[in-house]
């Protein structure tokens, strides 16, 4: 679990800055730092590969995704 | 036109002064001319995967996503997927440095073999899948989103519907956005050549009679978005999937092994006789399995405008895996609007409870006798991946951009049939129209 | 210094008006909630002032301070302020010139008063070698003037902040936005607003004008200006020449998706002199030029 406490604290940590105006949002308004749309069809086409690959698959979104290869 | 005494470039002669003011407004208020024209257009983001491993499969993936916002910011997306897959697939025999295994395809049609050393592969292995995803988002009101979807997608042997709704909640001066999802997957298994009773002898080719199974899928996410400053976000998912239904793979085998580790005959065990090594048992997994995944990723920008992606996921399923899988990623800003991105992927499981990679005789008829769970695919066993990449692309003046990527892919683990080297390739290509 | 912000209901919602940039402003909304409207309205003035503190030449304290006091120094410059700089150079190669952030300095010549006395041609000539945007060098996030030279981004600011105020509502709320500073404006509606276009010298209303989403702008000034000898030279200044133009309206308004656009398109066809309205129709956006 130790792995959870380290999210954990880095997570306080955040969330005790002041927030990102809507004004201040230029960096994170980039297609690049937004997480699900910053590569594309990769995370799609990423996931199929594994799922069929490998023992696990989901967290990012819904896992598998139709498909009969696992 | 008068006005252009002095044209700061070819390119500027040939559009009106307006136009040329529009772009430079659109740079200026920091939206790219593409995205503004974007709205109450589409957006379309195509590519071609190229997947292809040593000695095994091949598989050439086309996809195409049209992308349309609306007047109200609602979003539709429409997504086409094809998957070819051609090749050989391992049909979960031992690797045996001694013995030759014979084996029946999944037909029935064709006996083959496997000589020893070599990877036993099933060659009829052959696929075309096709799958289409419809997505619709849409506000709720000025802090809620919802969204609802539905996929469907077919193969020779499986077909899949399914359809998602979840909403989104902004909050904190959208700052933070939690998000809350339910999606639901009826899966049918439609075997060639039948459906193998589970835990018979391959070579007796035992069907159950019945021409399909069913599974179905039932997803939850719990998902928190969070910007931590100007140039940090980060997103923290909790993903429970509960499957029940068939999840055994009908092509797969367990090799039956002598005390030395040498495949058996099936006159060992009284089945058909189809030639030596031939003593395999048609694999079965259990009827459920629920799945639990925490899913960590963190997006940085520097001062110079690099990115920093990393991405941690911890998996943990009731068929005794775990998984951890770190992604990290370097998108490096260069002149001209290209980039170049490093990508390391670096995968771990532990091999499901049931997975053995041969059982003996006497372990054999245990497990038929109690009806237990057993399954040799390399894919449930101790599996360690590592993935090297790297992509790069330009974003165009046209708005349009285009990008392709460079992989290798290596799995290994506790058997030979684990080792696997694959290659991927990706070009992507994304336009308005 | 937070300015005076009222808010009242109107029949479609709310209407919130400060001041900034030596103009009154408002924010129409069509919200049911007077939080929100509130809300609204100061992200709306904050932004107002943010640009006016940041970009006005009255101040000491500002990056436009740093830049103007550089003494032919390099002085580093933020990404906004690199950006304006970037659109001021793409107004100037498309004007062939006319358009100059650096043509402010030829008011320490002109004062447009609605007198008769005319500079002599002579301090005009002087100031003209303080002009000139293609002598100002730039690299990545810094900028340098030849010492004497100055930036205003007048001919800019004013628009840009009302895109900028409009975007950063719109990104808050559903409901219908008007931003409105001193004349210049931009909405944002599923409904359209009626916007008046007021006739800048005699009374009257000049035209009536349905906007759904798109911005208005005005360029030129029908209070000031000097007149000699039966010529009436505008306020707005030739920077090839360092004298006013002449012959041309004496305002121009423009409807372009974006208020920024709109005003330089006002601006580039006020320097067109008369013909102003030619250069407008080559655009093919709508406009109302006032000539009397």
């Amino acid at each position: 679990m130790r792995t959870a406490v380290v999210v954990f604290l880095v997570l306080l940590a955040g969330c005790q800055q002041a927030p990102v105006k809507p004004w201040e949002r230029d960096i994170l308004a980039r297609e690049d730092m937004i997480p699900g749309e910053a590569e594309g069809l990769d995370d799609a086409l990423d996931d199929h590969i594994y799922f069929s690959k490998e023992g696990s698959s989901g967290g990012r979104g819904f896992g598998g995704g139709g498909c009969g290869c696992n | 036109m008068q006005l252009k005494k002095k044209p700061a470039s070819a390119r500027r002669d040939a559009i009106s002064v307006g136009s040329a003011l529009a772009a430079a407004t659109c740079a200026l208020l920091g939206q790219t001319a593409g995205a503004s024209e974007s709205v109450e257009d589409w957006t379309f983001d195509s590519a071609v995967l190229y997947y292809s491993e040593s000695d095994r499969v091949t598989a050439v993936e086309p996809v195409v996503r049209g992308t349309r916002t609306f007047e109200d910011d609602s979003e539709l997306s429409l997504k086409l997927t094809f998957d070819s897959l051609t090749g050989a697939s391992h049909n979960g025999a031992i690797v045996s440095d001694t013995g030759v295994q014979t084996f029946t395809s999944p037909s029935g049609s064709t006996i083959y073999r496997t000589n020893p050393g070599d990877v036993p592969l099933d060659d009829t292995f052959k696929d075309t899948r096709s799958a289409v995803n419809g997505q619709y988002t849409w506000n709720l009101s000025r802090t809620w989103r919802a969204t609802t979807g539905l996929n469907y997608s077919t193969e020779y042997d499986f077909t899949s519907l399914g359809a998602n709704a979840g909403l989104m909640w902004d909050l904190n001066e959208r700052n933070s956005t939690l998000t809350l999802a339910f999606a639901h997957e009826s899966d049918t298994i439609d075997p060639v050549g039948g459906v193998p009773t589970a835990l018979t002898w391959q070579s007796d080719r035992v069907r159950t009679g019945t021409s399909s199974e069913d599974r179905s899928i039932n997803d939850f996410l719990l998902g928190w978005t969070q910007v931590m400053n100007r140039r940090w976000i980060m997103q923290l998912n909790y993903n429970l999937s509960a499957s029940s239904g068939y999840h055994t793979d009908p092509y797969k085998v367990v090799t039956l092994v002598d005390a030395a580790g040498n495949p058996e005959d099936s006159s060992t065990v009284g089945a058909t006789d189809i030639g030596d090594g031939d003593a395999q048992l048609m694999e079965q997994r259990p009827d459920s399995r629920t799945k639990h995944a925490v899913y960590w990723e963190n997006r940085y920008t520097r001062q110079n405008d690099d990115v920093v992606a990393m991405s941690y996921r911890f998996m943990t399923d009731d068929w005794g895996i775990n998984s951890h899988t770190v992604d990290l990623r370097y998108r490096w800003k260069m002149q001209n609007d290209w980039f170049l991105q490093p990508h390391v992927r670096w995968y771990s499981q532990s091999a499901a409870d049931f997975w053995r990679e041969s059982i003996t005789v006497a372990e054999a008829n245990l497990i038929q006798a109690t009806q237990d769970d057993v399954s040799a695919d390399y894919r449930l066993g101790d599996l360690t991946d590592v993935t090297v990449g790297l992509k790069f692309g330009r974003e165009l003046a046209s708005g349009s951009k285009w990008n392709a990527r460079l992989e290798f892919f290596q799995q290994s683990g506790d058997t030979d049939a684990a080792d696997v080297d694959a290659l991927i390739g990706q070009v992507g290509y994304t336009f308005y129209w | 210094m937070q300015q005076q912000r009222q808010i009242e209901a109107i029949s479609q919602g709310w209407a919130g008006r400060f001041s900034a940039m030596a103009s009154p402003c408002e924010l129409l909304c069509r919200s049911d909630s007077q939080d929100e409207a509130r809300r609204l309205l100061d992200l709306v003035a904050d932004e107002a002032a943010r640009i006016e503190t940041k970009f006005s030449r009255y101040r000491d304290d500002n990056v436009m301070h740093r830049i103007n006091a550089s003494q032919g120094e390099w002085v580093a410059v933020d990404e906004e302020t690199s950006r304006l700089l970037d659109y001021a150079d793409t107004c100037f190669q498309l004007s062939g010139g006319r358009f100059d952030v650096t043509s402010g300095v030829l008011r320490k010549a002109w004062t447009f008063d609605c007198s008769d006395r005319l500079p002599d041609a002579e301090t005009v000539q002087a100031l003209l070698a303080d002009v000139g945007w293609s002598r100002v060098e730039r690299r990545p996030g810094a900028v340098r003037l030849a010492p004497g030279m100055e930036l205003d981004f007048g001919g800019i600011g004013k628009e840009y902040a009302v895109d900028r105020a409009l975007g950063l509502a719109a990104a808050m709320t559903g409901a219908d936005l008007l931003v409105n500073f001193g004349g210049d404006l931009a909405a944002r509606g599923g409904q359209p607003w009626q916007v008046g276009l007021e006739s800048a010298g005699a009374n009257g209303v000049q035209g009536q004008f349905s906007l759904t989403r798109g911005a208005l702008a005005t360029s030129g000034d029908s209070r000031r200006y000097l007149l000699r000898d039966g010529v009436r030279y505008s306020h707005v200044l030739d920077p090839t020449s360092g004298w006013p133009v002449t012959g041309g309206p004496h305002s121009v308004t423009v409807a372009a998706s974006h208020c920024t656009q709109a005003g330089m398109l006002a601006t580039l066809a006020l320097l067109q002199g008369a013909g102003a309205e030619d250069f407008l129709r080559q655009q093919g956006v709508r406009y109302w030029c006032q000539w009397e």
